[in-house]
């Protein structure tokens, strides 16, 4: 009945954050890499529809070969569900524009990840942790950006969480390998960073088989039957639900792999330099979410990773410590207390553990590895889950503190509604803990990336410390504005940092006036886009010389920092362009 | 206590909401600056102007915005910004320096110099720092459409490029520099073997006011400056798009000619960056021809052919073996060396 009513709490969380995504989604402009997606997504779900209509003979190899290579370095699952939900969208007559309902299932993912990270903090400790931990991971500023867009990595981090959080449940209730094994196969089906996955939980079970015996797990789940079940089931549905796999599948297989160990790497800015190839700093993920992840947030997951840390390291590891400790003479006392206190509230899952472990890993691969940063915060974002948890660990123990704070100022005696007073204090606690990060949230929508947390000064902090700006050509919500006053009887724009994909999804959408098109002569359009990163100015640079003036007619800001310059031609059909 | 902290985070977060500059601070402070830096301007011009190619001697302010990163609000906020002043390499020929700036910043050239006079519109600072900077005699950048550009050398003689006012196409990143609309074009066949002011970001991001000059593999383009002042230095830097140099092509020669003598010769290697060159002039002035006028105040006047070769190292090509690559070069006469190097990115 518990679990019911959890769920029920975490499905109301995700419909909530769903609906709110959905409304702020049309100020964000399509990103870069959206575009393609929605374009191959379509594709591919008019593919599904076929084989409904047509059998045997779209399943023919040169037809799934025909619609399947397209963006053939990136499985298929999220693609497919952009098409098919514009599709259905479109067919169920629902007021919502093209943009959007492609962008659905990442905003509708998103909710359910809130509602996994509730489910887990509720279960692990209790519905305040939850609930505390849902609210800190939809209010960072990168989350809720990313969780808008039709791309895959709000998808991904939703499969890694659902995947360890099945294995959890399976160190308990075999059945749940199953769940692990197929939720898996929908990772891989999502996006490559699902292969880091099983070694950090192998590494979390290893630490399960080095227990004691008296420790562990019971004989009947002493094989790691979850990560079993991934490792078998989720390969398999790879090929098996991937139709680009279905021929000449090792040889296939294969250009994914090198794909993604060769993948170019992009520029982007960080702590004034422009990276355009490794080896990248090794604190580039730790920097990052230093000057991204509001501050008050980070600083309560610190105290609840430091709270938690007896739990932190296995008990027989503590147990191996103080042994050794034991064996080299004199142990002060205050060492053997807190080696004692290790070993004590032993959880045979070791799920302190597990979510270190879970929020690590990301951060780690990148600060060690050649991995691309090109897309900034987005690939290290399935930490963020996990760092929330541990900010909701910290909200409880300050919680607790206020309501002793409360007692002692009331002094003893008895007490009308106590649960209510608890609810209450706990209440107002987490709103105040959580209004920084809103705060931050609301304010930099559309402008996320630009964002910088107070900490370091906010946007123009971030500018000075030479941190990127965005990355995707995406700030086009209030350009959109411009071009209508400039290019009121239409013309042609030069998209800058914006692909023709994108700039097509907005046209679709009635975003961009009819009659103005893009094109990519720069010297001949009337209005020319620079998205403002540092390599960029060499565009700029195009549009002084092409123009024969540096003097943009609009810069669109976010707290006076720059994002996108337009540039006018002289004697084109823009408003401003025979007044400078 | 953690809610404190919480609080000091909404309070920040406010601070940095509120200490945004207004565009009309922008718009106030720029008026100021034009109004002011108009007022000082003056510009000299030598006797007998009658020689297209005659020197000309501006010594004019710069406006920078800082930090770089607002440049866009501050130029915006001038409205008219001439393109020779936007991005130059150095200071040299400059009277004065005035900085549009916010949150304290303050131009890095100037080295921690205190300014001579500073307002402040809102949260919008005017800073203006009095500066001694060699003097400029001549700025072969913008004199570049006056100068005689030709292509060939070696066994295949000279021809003439001319100065035409061609569409410009494409743009974007994977564009680099670009040539402008009025630049030398050589060869109809051979659209890419051209010559014309533009500006390059280089392989430090940094963009400078430059002369994009074909190197090609086999042949040579020279931009003649027949009567350059020939008193003081002729310095200057040259280098590739930030994009060209990370792909490992050929090398890149610049030759300086003076009086027909070779006096410099620099190799371009990728991934080196903007290289440096300068030449001395003064003992040139006995190879000169009579000069039209006293370009540079007292003393006799003499000016000097100069010539600057761009060509592509033979058999050199590494990643990218193309026919030919996109230098860029910036170069003036000055009174003396060592004129404060400015970066705009």
């Amino acid at each position: 009945m518990n679990g019911m009513r959890d769920h029920a709490i975490g499905a109301l969380v995700a419909v909530a954050y769903t609906a709110l995504l959905v409304v702020t989604a049309p100020e964000l402009g399509p990103a870069r890499d959206e575009g393609f997606y929605s374009v191959i997504g379509d594709r591919y779900a008019r593919w599904v529809v076929r084989v409904f209509d047509e059998g045997a003979a779209a399943l023919d190899g040169r037809v799934v070969d025909r619609v399947w290579a397209d963006n053939s370095e990136h499985p298929p699952l999220p693609k497919l569900l952009f098409g098919l939900s514009a599709s259905a969208v479109r067919a169920s007559g629902v007021p919502m524009s093209a943009g959007t309902a492609h962008r659905l299932p990442t905003m509708i993912g998103a909710g359910l990840l809130l509602w996994i990270v509730y489910v887990l903090g509720a279960r692990i400790a209790n519905r305040r942790t939850g609930i505390f931990a849902a609210g800190a991971l939809a209010a960072i500023p990168h989350v809720f950006h990313h969780a808008h867009l039709a791309a895959m990595d709000v998808l991904v981090v939703l499969a890694c969480v659902a995947t360890t959080y099945a294995y959890w449940r399976s160190l308990e209730r075999a059945r749940w390998a199953w769940v692990a094994g197929v939720v898996y196969g929908l990772a891989l089906l999502t996006k490559h960073n699902a292969w880091f996955l099983p070694p950090v939980l192998l590494v979390h079970w290893a630490t399960l088989r080095a227990a004691p015996v008296d420790e562990r797990l019971p004989a009947s789940r002493r094989i790691p039957w979850g990560i079993v079940a991934m490792l078998t089931l989720g390969p398999l549905m790879l090929i098996a639900l991937w139709p680009w796999l279905w021929r000449d599948t090792l040889h296939r297989w294969m250009e994914y792999v090198r794909f993604h160990v060769e993948h170019v790497h992009y520029p982007i800015e960080y702590m004034g330099t422009t990276w355009f190839e490794p080896p990248f700093p090794a604190h580039y993920a730790l920097g990052s979410m230093l000057t991204t992840v509001p501050s008050t947030l980070l600083v309560l997951a610190i105290v609840g990773i430091v709270h938690r840390r007896q739990q932190l390291v296995p008990p027989w590891l503590a147990r191996l410590l103080r042994r050794r400790r034991d064996g080299e003479g004199e142990v002060p006392e205050r060492r053997r207390v807190i080696t004692t206190r290790l070993v004590h509230g032993a959880d045979p899952r070791h799920t302190d553990l597990l979510i270190l472990l879970s929020l690590l890993w990301p951060i780690v691969l990148l600060s060690t590895t050649r991995a691309p940063i090109f897309g900034g915060t987005k690939h290290f974002l399935a930490a963020y889950p996990f760092l929330a948890l541990f900010a909701a660990v910290g909200f409880l123990r300050v919680a607790r503190a206020f309501r002793g704070l409360w007692s002692a100022w009331r002094g003893p005696g008895p007490e009308r509604f106590p649960d209510v007073r608890r609810r209450l204090i706990e209440t107002c606690v987490a709103l105040v803990l959580l209004a920084p990060a809103v705060a931050q949230t609301a304010h930099a929508h559309p402008y996320a990336l630009a964002a910088y947390v107070p900490l370091v000064g906010g946007a123009p902090g971030g500018a000075d410390l030479g941190m990127n700006r965005q990355y995707w050509g995406h700030t086009n919500a209030d350009v959109l504005a411009v071009i209508r006053r400039e290019l009121p009887r239409g013309g042609s724009v030069f998209p800058g940092d914006t692909a023709l994909a994108a700039w097509r999804a907005m046209m679709l959408d009635g975003h961009v006036p009819r009659g103005v098109l893009p094109t990519p002569d720069l010297a001949s359009a009337d209005l020319v886009l620079v998205h403002h990163e540092p390599h960029f100015l060499t565009v700029d640079a195009q549009a002084w010389v092409a123009h024969g003036s540096a003097v943009p007619v609009a810069v669109i800001d976010h707290d006076g920092v720059p994002v996108v310059s337009v540039y006018a031609r002289p004697g084109g059909r823009a408003r401003s362009a025979g007044r400078r | 206590m953690l809610v404190l902290v919480a609080v000091a985070e909404l309070v920040a977060q406010l601070d940095v909401i509120a200490s945004v500059p207004g565009r009309d601070d922008w718009s106030r402070a720029a008026q100021w600056i034009r109004t002011a830096s108009a007022a000082e301007d003056r510009e000299v011009r030598s006797p007998v102007d009658a020689s297209p190619l005659s020197p000309r001697r501006e010594e004019r302010a710069l406006v920078v915005v800082e930090p770089a990163w607002a440049a866009p609000l501050g130029r915006l906020a001038l409205r008219r910004v001439e393109l020779g002043d936007t991005a130059p390499a150095d200071l040299a020929g400059r009277r004065a320096l005035w900085a549009l700036s916010i949150r304290g910043h303050a131009p890095a050239a100037m080295g921690g110099r205190r300014p001579t006079e500073m307002r402040r519109f809102g949260r919008v600072s005017v800073l203006r720092y009095a500066i001694d900077e060699p003097r400029e005699s001549f700025d072969l950048v913008r004199e570049i459409e006056r100068a005689q550009v030709a292509w060939g050398g070696g066994s295949m003689g000279w021809g003439a490029c001319a100065l035409r006012h061609e569409p410009v196409r494409g743009g974007g990143l994977a564009a680099g520099t670009m040539l402008p609309a009025d630049r030398f074009v050589c060869d109809r066949s051979r659209p890419w073997l051209a010559v014309g002011a533009t500006f390059q970001q280089d392989v430090g991001l940094a963009v400078r006011r430059c002369v994009g000059q074909t190197a090609a593999r086999g042949i040579h383009l020279r931009a003649r400056f027949p009567e350059v002042p020939a008193r003081g230095v002729l310095e200057g830097r040259f280098g590739l798009a930030h994009g060209d140099e990370r792909l490992r092509g050929a090398d890149v020669w610049l030759e300086v000619r003076v009086a027909g003598r070779l006096r410099a010769r620099v190799r371009h290697r990728d991934g080196e960056g903007a290289k440096a060159f300068a030449v001395e002039l003064g003992g040139d002035a006995a190879r000169t021809f009579p000069s039209r006028g006293a370009p540079l105040g007292e003393g006799a006047a003499s000016n000097v052919d100069v010539a600057i070769d761009t060509a592509l190292a033979r058999g050199e090509g590494r990643a990218l073996d193309g026919a030919w690559r996109m230098p860029c070069w910036s170069a003036s006469v000055r009174s003396r060396r060592g004129a404060t190097r400015i970066e705009t990115r």
